[in-house]
């Protein structure tokens, strides 16, 4: 339902935004909208008449997606004055970079679809992080068809990316238990400076994530056939909210990609333990 | 079944079918890039690990 020219309510508290919106007319539709969402490379001067009221309405989700056969800047520069978000959804196809997202520090949410590799659905439900909150909340995202958008099948798997909000335990391998070890093991790939593999055989943003595990037990037994790479000892780790981390489930049950700067994954090591090769 | 593929203990990605996991390992064992910090690990549907784990350069044969 059309609000004015180039503003359309496309859901219920949903607000599309497109180029040639009034921008006299941004600040009215979106106040009390739960999601704002263009499709489009909007000019400055609707990105100016959006981002103030979008301010002012912090619990709303800034949906971005669409934006076919225009090239995505990899510091995502469009959504420089953004950084107030605290809800984010990218459905782009092409470069997804952490890089530019390091800057949205307030984010509680932030979302990805159209992952450049699908990483399957699970088949079964993990058992939930062994942590003071019970189990992470899973959120699947369906499309109404109402705006438009082009999702995928869902048996490709979103990436869903939730900021820490209570502590959380994990679990994660190191080469030993000194401060330079549990540090180094807090790198994700890209920390480490090394090189993505092929982008078409995965989602960048794994290359920036940290490979953690809900059972230390369980990642015990795996790291025993091959310590030389995955470690010697276990670090558990205490995640914890304000620290900018964010962490997603993929790839298998139990395991979680964590996002997070080196220095403050490190401080949430609250115990590093050698493993027992002996013990099968 | 899950079959993930680690690089220094990171996931690069899983996969739902053994072949088409061992030939994505292949693949990155071989890239010119490759550091021999590959594994090819297995997963039941309850996250337990299953067989052994696969070093990329296993199934790279030497020119």
């Amino acid at each position: 339902m059309a609000i004015s020219s180039g503003i359309s309510e496309v859901g219920p508290r949903r607000v599309k935004i497109s180029a040639n919106a009034n921008p006299r007319r941004v600040a009215a539709a979106v106040a009390g909208a739960g999601t704002v969402q263009f499709d489009e490379p909007l000019p400055s001067r609707v990105h100016d008449a959006l981002r103030s009221p979008l301010a002012d309405n912090p619990r709303a989700e800034l949906y971005v997606y669409g934006h076919y056969g225009q090239p995505i800047d990899t510091g995502l520069e469009f959504l420089d004055g953004y950084e107030f978000l605290t809800e984010l959804s990218l459905n782009l196809d092409g470069p997804r970079a952490l890089d530019g997202l390091a800057r949205f520090v307030n984010l509680r949410r932030l979302t990805f679809q159209r992952a450049t590799i699908p990483l399957r659905e699970r088949q079964a439900p993990s058992r939930g992080p062994r942590a003071t909150e019970p189990r992470l909340r899973r959120r699947r995202r369906r499309c109404s068809g109402r705006s438009g958008c082009q999702h995928r099948s869902v048996s490709e798997f979103p990436i869903i990316v939730d900021a820490v909000r209570k502590p959380v335990t994990l679990y994660r391998t190191c080469h030993g238990e000194d401060a330079d070890a549990v540090r180094a093991a807090m790198r994700s790939n890209y920390e480490a400076g090394r090189r993505p593999h092929p982008a078409e055989r995965r989602a960048i943003v794994m290359h920036m994530a940290v490979s953690m595990f809900e059972d230390g037990e369980r990642l015990q037994s795996f790291a025993r056939q091959r310590p030389d790479r995955l470690g010697t000892h276990v670090a558990r780790i205490e995640l914890r909210p304000g620290l900018g981390i964010c962490l997603a489930e993929a790839g298998s049950v139990g395991h979680w990609s964590v996002w997070g700067l080196p220095d403050p994954l490190a401080d949430c090591i609250v115990d590093v333990i050698p493993i027992d090769p002996e013990v099968l | 079944m899950r079959f993930v593929i680690f690089d220094d203990g990171n996931l690069v990605d899983s996969f739902d079918d053994e072949a088409e996991a061992a030939n994505a390992l292949r693949d990155l064992a071989t890239s010119a890039d490759a550091e021999p910090y590959l594994l090819l690990a297995a997963f039941d549907d309850a996250g337990d690990l299953v067989a052994d784990c696969v070093p990329g350069e296993q199934l790279v044969i030497p020119a």
